[in-house]
C-alpha cells in the first residue's frame, strides 16, 4: 500500500516536471515584437519587393507629442525570390520579430495583380498568424510601398490611414468597396462571380489655404487617395472601373450606403441629392432558355444642394427629381455593366451567382460557358427612388439673392 | 480527579480536607476563593464557599455572605425550635437566593464547577455540597459587526461568549422548537459548544452527522471555533471552505430557518453553519433586506469571483501567447506601456501580485499605529515609482489592482482566500500554455468544486446538481413572496416556507 503511494507519488512527480520541462512553447513578450501594420507587394525585374510597416508602440502611445521625435512607423522592404523568403529575409532588417496578425491592409502592386495574385494570397491564407480579416487594396499608378511609406498628416500610422480612409470612403461616396482578404477568396471560388479590390494612388499637389490668388501657397505633401475598383477575372487583373462605373457596380452588388447623385437643373446650375439607403435585389429570369437579369434598386434619398428655382414646395418637382435621379442611377449601372462586358468580359457582379441561386438546374447548363454567354447578358435596371427631406429650407435662396 | 477504579472522587465529610484537597489540586492558585462561616443558628455548624475570582458575581456573591452573616447571628429568622434542622436542605430552601443551584458529590464536578464560575457551597459533616450558579465574567457585550457589515440590517454581532451568542439567536426566533444542545469539547479546556437547529426544520441526517464528527473530536483544547470547523469539515486538502462562518446573529437565525445546524464555541464570535454550499459564500444577509433588485448584485460578486481569480492570468495568456486577440489599438497601447519593461509579463504580474499580498497582510498584522506608513508606502512607492522607474508598465499594475479590489467584494472573506492561491497557480499555468493553460486550470477547477461534499450536501448545489426551485435563490433573489420552500438541497421534513401571492391592494 505505502509502496504504491510512494510510486504514484513519484509519478506525479515526474508528470508534473515533465509540463515544466516542456518551457514556454511559442511564448513571445511583447516588447519583441514588431507589429506589422501594413504589408505591401510589388514585382520588380521579376522578383518580389516584400514591404512591412512596422509601428514604434511607443511613438504611437505617446502622449507627450512632438513631431521631432522618432516616426512612429518604419517602413521595410527587401527583394527576394519567393514571397516567404521575403518575409523571413525582413527579419535580417528589423531588431525585433515580425509579428502579422495585426496587419490592417495588404498593398498589392499592380504589376502583382496582372501577373495573377493567387500563390501572394496563399501564403498569407495559410500563416496561422495572419488573420484574413485585414482590407487588400491595390496599388494604381505607384508601387505598394510607396503607398505604404507615404506621409499621413492626420494619422500616424499610414496603414491605419489607408484601412480607415477606406471604410469612411465606402460608407460615404460608394465608389468603392472595401475587400477582406476572406472576402476575396470567397469571391474567387465561389462560382459565377469575379472579385474586385479598391484601388489607392497618389494624388499630387492638393493644395491648402484659400488656393489660387491667395498670398500664401500652402503646397501640401502628396496624399493617398482611394480612387476606383479594379475588376479581375481569375485571379488577374483586368482593369478599372471609372469613378461613375464603380458607383454603378456599388449599387448592383449591394454595398451602396450612401453617395450623392448631382446632375444638371438649367443652364450651368446643379443640384444634388444625398443617398441615405439603398437596397438592391437581383432577380434572373430565362428568357427563351437564355438568363436575363433584372437589377431593382429601391433608394431613399434628401435633396442636398439646389442652385437653380425650382419650386420644391412642389410635389411635383419632387417627382420629377425622383425620376432624375433613377435615370442617373441607371446610367450608373448600365455604363458599369457594359465596360464588366465588352472590356473586361469579367462577371465582377456576380451575375452568374443570381443565376445558380434562383435558377440552378439552368445554371447548370449555362454555367460552361458562361464567360460567353456574360458579355451579351441582358440586364435590365428598375430603379425606384423616393426624396424623403429637403433640409432645413424648402426652396433656395439662391434665386431670390439681389440681382445687381 | 479519578480513584483507582476510574471513578470520580468523593467529597470528604470535613471541610478543611475538602478544602486542603481543592487548594492542593489547584496548586495554591491565587484567583481560588475559600471562605467559611460559621453558622450560631445552625448550631455553630461551619459552611464553607468556594469560588473562582474574575468568573463570579461579586454582587450575588456579597448579598449571600450578608445573609448568611444576617443568619449566622440567628436574628430574624423564623426557627421551628421543634422541628430538627438539616442544615443543608435548609441553606436551599431558605438561604440560597438563587435560582440554578445543583448538588455536587464528587470531585470532578465540583472543579468543573469551580472553574467555570460557579460557587461551591460545602458544609462541614456533609459529604456533598452545592453549586450555585454565580457566573458573569467581564465581556465584550455585543457589539457592531466588523467584517460582514451592511447598509440596512441589523448592526449586532456576537460576541465572545456562549450564553450572549445563544441569547442573541433566541431573541430572533423565538420558538420553543429552536433547540440548544451544549457539550463540552477539548479534554484541557473543555470549552462549552453548542449546537442550534429547529426542531422539525432541520435536516437530521445532517444534525446526525454533526453529532458524530464532534464526538470523534479528540483534542487537547479548543480555542476557536476554526479548530472546530477543521475537524469536522469534509476535506482537508481543498483551498474552497465547506463550512461557512458568520459573526452575524441573522444569518444564523437564516441559516437555522433554513434547516441547517448552527455550531457556536464558548470564547469566539465566530459561529459556524453547516452544511455550506459554494453559492452561499456570494450571498450577503443584505440581499434579503434590501428589495429584490438588489440581488442582481449577486451577479456582480460572482463576476467578481472570476475577475478576482482569472484577470492576472488572461493578462499574461494574452500579452504573452494571444497577442493576435486584442484589438490594434489596445494592443499597441499595452506594448507602448511594455517597452523597456525588463521583465517577461508573468514574472511582472508574478510579482506585482505578490507585493499586494504582502501589503494585504501586512495591512493585517502590523499594529494599528503604523497604519498610514504601509498605505505611503504600498501606494506611492510600489505603484507610482514602480510605473515610473519601468520596473513594471501601468498595465500590470491596473491589473492587479482591479484584482485586488475584486477580491473584497465577497460578503464572506472565507472566499476570498482560495482565489488567493489559486490565482497564482492560473498564472503560472496562463505563463506556461496560455489561454490552453488557463482554461485546462478552470476545469480542473470545476471538477474539484463538484467533488466537494460539504455534511453530505453537494457543495456546488443547487447548480449542479440542477434543482431548478433553488434557483429563486441562487445566483439571483426572486422577490421574498416567491420563495415558498426552504432549500431542496437539505432534506427537511418541512420544506415550505411560505404560502404567499404577489401583494395587492386589498379587495373592496
Amino acid at each position: 500500500m505505502n509502496d504504491m503511494k510512494r510510486k504514484a507519488s513519484f509519478l506525479l512527480v515526474m508528470a508534473v516536471l515533465l509540463l515544466l520541462a516542456t518551457g514556454c512553447w511559442s511564448r513571445r513578450e511583447l516588447n519583441d515584437l514588431a507589429i506589422v501594420m501594413g504589408t505591401g507587394i510589388d514585382i520588380v525585374d521579376g522578383e518580389y519587393v516584400v514591404s512591412a510597416q512596422i509601428v514604434n508602440p511607443g511613438e504611437v502611445a505617446s502622449k507627450e507629442g512632438g513631431g521631432d521625435s522618432k516616426s512612429a512607423v518604419a517602413t521595410y522592404s527587401v527583394r527576394s525570390t519567393t514571397l516567404f523568403e521575403g518575409i523571413r529575409r525582413l527579419t535580417t532588417l528589423t531588431p525585433r520579430r515580425l509579428y502579422f496578425s495585426h496587419i490592417q491592409v495588404l498593398v498589392l502592386g499592380e504589376k502583382v495583380a496582372r501577373n495573377g495574385v493567387k500563390e501572394v494570397l496563399d501564403l498569407l491564407f495559410r500563416d496561422n498568424e495572419v488573420r484574413p480579416d485585414f482590407y487588400v487594396i491595390l496599388a494604381k499608378e505607384a508601387s505598394a510601398l510607396q503607398i505604404l511609406s507615404m506621409y499621413e498628416p492626420l494619422e500616424k500610422i499610414p496603414a491605419n490611414k489607408l484601412y480607415k480612409s477606406l471604410e469612411t470612403a465606402e460608407g460615404a461616396w460608394g465608389s468603392i468597396v472595401a475587400i477582406q482578404l476572406d472576402e476575396f477568396i470567397a469571391d474567387l471560388l465561389r462560382e459565377g462571380v469575379e472579385p474586385v479590390l479598391a484601388g489607392v494612388g497618389i494624388k499630387e499637389d492638393m493644395q491648402m489655404g484659400t488656393g489660387g490668388t491667395g498670398p500664401v501657397k500652402n503646397k501640401m505633401p502628396p496624399l493617398l487617395k482611394y480612387q476606383k475598383i479594379a475588376v479581375f477575372k481569375e485571379d488577374k487583373l483586368q482593369g478599372w472601373f471609372s469613378e461613375d462605373e464603380s458607383i454603378g457596380f456599388s449599387y448592383i452588388t449591394d454595398r451602396m450606403d450612401s453617395t450623392v447623385e448631382e446632375f444638371a437643373c438649367g443652364k450651368t446650375e446643379k443640384i444634388v441629392i444625398e443617398i441615405i439607403r439603398s437596397k438592391t435585389t437581383i432577380k434572373t429570369v430565362a428568357v427563351n432558355g437564355k438568363p436575363q437579369v433584372e437589377v431593382s434598386v429601391v433608394a431613399e434619398g434628401n435633396v442636398g444642394e439646389v442652385e437653380c428655382s425650382i419650386d420644391l414646395s412642389n410635389p411635383k418637382t419632387i417627382y420629377k427629381l425622383e425620376r432624375d435621379v433613377e435615370k442617373h442611377i441607371s446610367g450608373h449601372i448600365q455604363s458599369a455593366v457594359r465596360k464588366a462586358q465588352k472590356e473586361f468580359r469579367s462577371d465582377a457582379f456576380g451575375f452568374g451567382q443570381s443565376v445558380y441561386q434562383s435558377n440552378p438546374k439552368m445554371w447548370e447548363k449555362v454555367k460552361g460557358d458562361w464567360d460567353e454567354i456574360f458579355p451579351d447578358l441582358k440586364v435590365k435596371t428598375n430603379i425606384d427612388v423616393k426624396l424623403r427631406r429637403t433640409g432645413k429650407v424648402g426652396n433656395s435662396f439662391i434665386p431670390f439673392m439681389k440681382k445687381e | 480527579m479519578k480513584n483507582r477504579e476510574n471513578q470520580p472522587m468523593p467529597l470528604f465529610c470535613s471541610l478543611d480536607e475538602n478544602f486542603e484537597t481543592v487548594v492542593g489540586e489547584l496548586g495554591n492558585s491565587t484567583d481560588l476563593v475559600t471562605r467559611k462561616v460559621r453558622m450560631d443558628i445552625l448550631d455553630g455548624i461551619e459552611v464553607g464557599m468556594l469560588f473562582t475570582e474574575g468568573l463570579v458575581d461579586k454582587d450575588f456573591i456579597s448579598q449571600f455572605m450578608e445573609s448568611l452573616m444576617l443568619h449566622a447571628k440567628g436574628h430574624n429568622f423564623p426557627i421551628d425550635d421543634e422541628r430538627e434542622i438539616e442544615p443543608l436542605p435548609f441553606m436551599k430552601d431558605f438561604l440560597l437566593t438563587i435560582g440554578g443551584v445543583e448538588e455536587v458529590y464528587d470531585f470532578d464536578a465540583l472543579f468543573n464547577a469551580i472553574l467555570t464560575g460557579e460557587t461551591v457551597i460545602l458544609v462541614e459533616g456533609y459529604s456533598y455540597g452545592f453549586i450555585a450558579n454565580t457566573k458573569k465574567w467581564e465581556d465584550r457585550g455585543v457589539q457592531e459587526a466588523s467584517v460582514q457589515t451592511v447598509v440596512r440590517g441589523a448592526r449586532e454581532a456576537f460576541s465572545e461568549s456562549l450564553r450572549t451568542n445563544t441569547a442573541l439567536v433566541r431573541r430572533r426566533i423565538n420558538n420553543r422548537k429552536l433547540w440548544l444542545e451544549t457539550r463540552q469539547i477539548g479534554k484541557m479546556t473543555q470549552t462549552n459548544v453548542g449546537i442550534m437547529y429547529i426542531k422539525g426544520v432541520v435536516d437530521e441526517t445532517v444534525l446526525a452527522e454533526v453529532h458524530q464528527r464532534l464526538d470523534r473530536i479528540s483534542i487537547d483544547g479548543i480555542l476557536e471555533s476554526g479548530n472546530i470547523e477543521e475537524l469536522i469539515q469534509d476535506e482537508t486538502f481543498t483551498p474552497f471552505p465547506t463550512i461557512y462562518n458568520t459573526e452575524r446573529p441573522d444569518s444564523v437565525a437564516a441559516g437555522l430557518l433554513e434547516g441547517r445546524v448552527a455550531i457556536l464555541v464558548d470564547g469566539t464570535p465566530i459561529v459556524l453553519l453547516v452544511p455550506a454550499i459554494f453559492v452561499e459564500f456570494f450571498q450577503s444577509p443584505e440581499d434579503y433586506y434590501q428589495r429584490a433588485d438588489f440581488g442582481i448584485l449577486r451577479m456582480l460578486r460572482l463576476i467578481s469571483f472570476f475577475i478576482a481569480l482569472l484577470a492576472p492570468s488572461v493578462y499574461v495568456a494574452i500579452t504573452t501567447f494571444h497577442q493576435e486577440m486584442l484589438q490594434t489599438n489596445l494592443i499597441m497601447s499595452i506594448a507602448a506601456q511594455r517597452e523597456g519593461v525588463p521583465f517577461p509579463a508573468a514574472l511582472e504580474a508574478l510579482l506585482m501580485e505578490f507585493t499586494f499580498e504582502i501589503l494585504r497582510e501586512a495591512g493585517i498584522r502590523m499594529p494599528r499605529a503604523v497604519g498610514p506608513a504601509i498605505s505611503i508606502v504600498g501606494a506611492l512607492v510600489l505603484g507610482e515609482a514602480a510605473v515610473q522607474a519601468g520596473l513594471v508598465s501601468p498595465a500590470t499594475v491596473i491589473v492587479v489592482s482591479i484584482t485586488a479590489i475584486t477580491s473584497f467584494v465577497f460578503p464572506s472573506f472565507s472566499m476570498s482566500i482560495p482565489i488567493r492561491f489559486l490565482r497564482f497557480a492560473l498564472i503560472g499555468l496562463a505563463a506556461s500554455f496560455g489561454l490552453v493553460g488557463v482554461f485546462v486550470g478552470l476545469i480542473a477547477l470545476c471538477l474539484h468544486l463538484c467533488t466537494l461534499r460539504s455534511f453530505g450536501i453537494p457543495y456546488m448545489s443547487p447548480l449542479a446538481p440542477i434543482n431548478l426551485a433553488d434557483q429563486k435563490d441562487a445566483i439571483f433573489r426572486f422577490p421574498i413572496w416567491m420563495l415558498h420552500t426552504r432549500p431542496h438541497f437539505l432534506r427537511q421534513k418541512n420544506s415550505v416556507r411560505e404560502q404567499n401571492r404577489e401583494p395587492e391592494p386589498g379587495a373592496k
